[in-house]
């Protein structure tokens, strides 16, 4: 009977803990692509601090699943850095943020400047395993990206690429990690988020974006539609309510400008769609 | 509050206990819950050996035959290495030098695993690649020491009037520890060496940052390997439908494999092991 009666104790006890945890704030919940995650996690924190009461919970996990998530309704925004199907889009209110690249991506060490198509290919394909066919020297260490990831899509679709034909040495997770993989690795070559790498650059990583079939991979080349393999950053609602309509005034208004810079992005309004 | 050793203050203890041993089982049956679709469905898939679950392939054996290269070569290096540290310190070192190297393994065995990882990535993966090999070599930095502290306390476990025993009939030193302690403690070792692998069995984020992640079969120390833990880190949260189902059957095997191995670390240590005539 004792025992029982611990028992009881310690299940109220965790039940209590984890209300109290719970908090009773209007919480608006965001989830979705880990590209876009910092644009929303730098705007709520800036929104929270303007509108007491309104608390943004912005969790990532992969644009299939933002999508997934606002469609079922069990999230209030959902965000994707890549294009949604027309089944997907259907009952959602989409609006694009921001355009952003995805960039190939070598060690400064490496004197690759640029990259074709082609030399993209019988790389990944497995066809060139030393950058001595490109001028260079050392066996190739392909860094490829995980499965469930919209830049591997984003790629796949660019080059038109089967994953399983595809011969990676290195596979990872989120952009950090193929930057952080190309910048220990002399030889490695990778492919990220321009913003992300951009970013990585400013900070010092010994890594250099290539340009793609002579268009260099720039903020410039992304905002004016040159760059080849360009992607859209979308938030998505599955209904209009008065925080979602302030997050999207903030986000559309000078300071949501001044965050895709912040984050090497360029803002849908001054990009060529 | 109530008296420490009063029947309610057990209870109390006796239903946190309750609680602790319920978890378990309760994880295994949760996983198996949100597998059990895919175990409905194709079952066989899982024996492939081709892993690209986002195309429909889920063969975990590339998974299953990273984590275990990863864990027993690991301890093939880190086995006789902290045996023999733990030999040196509890028979040979001065006591200030062993309760130096005691504190030094226990901060080691306590670091978290991200700051080996990130140790790996700077001085391991430059020179060997993200590999099965540099995998292997941050499992054994992480192990070493706990498999080193582990074997200490099996050795001060020994009855001392064995030792002296040893020595009254006669045998050298090195005989004694050689044919009478380590023959005494073998089991108590072997635990040790079971908890050892049962750890290096769920690491996943120091060996995610090493080993890769293509989801080869370990044919050589020098191929990207993929483990189940690491697949886990990977893909878990982008993970949707029969790949996310799948997923929970990968940590599922995880699970089973370090409670196989705890659970002969458990029984192995209430042994005794029997001196030879």
């Amino acid at each position: 009977m004792k025992l029982l009666l611990g028992l009881v104790g310690l299940v109220a006890a965790g039940v209590l803990v984890t209300t109290a945890m719970a908090d009773s704030q209007s919480r608006f919940l965001i989830t979705g692509s880990s590209t876009v995650a910092p644009i929303l996690q730098l705007a709520s924190e800036r929104i929270e601090a303007e509108h007491p009461g309104l608390l943004i919970d912005v969790q990532t996990g992969g644009s299939s699943r933002g999508i997934q998530d606002a469609r079922a309704g069990s999230v209030d925004a959902g965000m994707a850095s890549r294009d949604l199907t027309p089944e997907e889009a259907a009952g959602l209110h989409v609006v694009p943020l921001a355009y952003d690249g995805v960039a190939l991506i070598a060690n400064t060490a490496n004197p690759l400047t640029s990259i074709t198509t082609e030399q993209v290919a019988d790389l990944y394909l497995d066809r060139v395993n030393d950058w001595s066919a490109f001028g260079g020297s050392g066996p190739v260490t392909v860094v490829h990206k995980a499965e469930g990831r919209a830049t591997l899509e984003v790629f796949l679709k660019h080059f038109g690429f089967d994953n399983k034909a595809i011969q990676a040495d290195v596979i990872v997770g989120d952009n950090a990690q193929g930057v952080r993989m190309v910048a220990n690795d002399p030889n490695a070559i990778g492919y990220v988020s321009i913003g992300e790498a951009l970013h990585a650059v400013e900070n010092g990583e010994p890594i250099r974006l290539l340009a793609l079939d002579g268009v260099e991979a720039t903020l410039e080349t992304v905002a004016d539609g040159t760059f080849p393999v360009r992607r859209t950053l979308y938030i998505m609602f599955p209904e209009s309510t008065g925080a979602s309509e302030t997050l999207l005034d903030y986000l559309r208004g000078p300071a949501g400008r001044r965050i895709m810079d912040e984050l090497s992005f360029v803002p849908a309004a001054t990009g060529t769609p | 509050m109530t008296r420490p050793g009063s029947r309610s203050g057990w209870s109390l203890v006796w239903a946190a206990g309750l609680l602790g041993g319920l978890l378990v089982p309760t994880v295994v049956l949760y996983l198996l819950w949100e597998g059990v679709a895919f175990l409905r469905g194709s079952p066989a898939a899982l024996l492939g050996t081709d892993w690209y679950p986002t195309q429909g392939d889920f063969g975990i054996l590339p998974l299953v035959g990273g984590t275990l290269a990863t864990s027993f070569l690991a301890l093939l290096v880190s086995v006789p290495v902290g045996l023999g540290a733990a030999v040196a310190l509890h028979f040979h070192a001065p006591a200030r030098m062993r309760d130096t190297a005691d504190a030094v393994l226990g901060v080691l065995g306590g670091t978290p695993s991200v700051v080996f990882g990130l140790f790996a990535t700077v001085w391991f993966v430059p020179h060997l690649g993200a590999s099965l090999a540099s995998a292997v070599l941050v499992l054994t930095c992480m192990v070493t020491p706990t498999f080193t502290l582990l074997a200490l306390a099996a050795l001060r476990q020994l009855p001392r009037d064995l030792m002296e025993a040893g020595t009254t009939l006669g045998l050298k030193r090195s005989q004694v520890i050689r044919r009478l302690a380590l023959v005494v403690a073998r089991p108590q070792l072997a635990a040790a060496a079971s908890f050892s692998l049962a750890r290096c069995l769920g690491e996943a984020l120091a060996v995610e940052m090493v080993c890769g992640n293509v989801a080869n079969m370990p044919t050589g120390l020098s191929v990207p390997v993929r483990t189940l833990t690491t697949t886990l880190v990977q893909e878990f949260d982008y993970a949707m439908g029969e790949h996310r189902t799948a997923l929970h059957l990968v940590a599922l095997t995880v699970v089973l494999f370090a409670a196989a191995a705890t659970t002969l670390a458990i029984r192995l240590s209430n042994r005794r092991g029997e001196v030879p005539a």
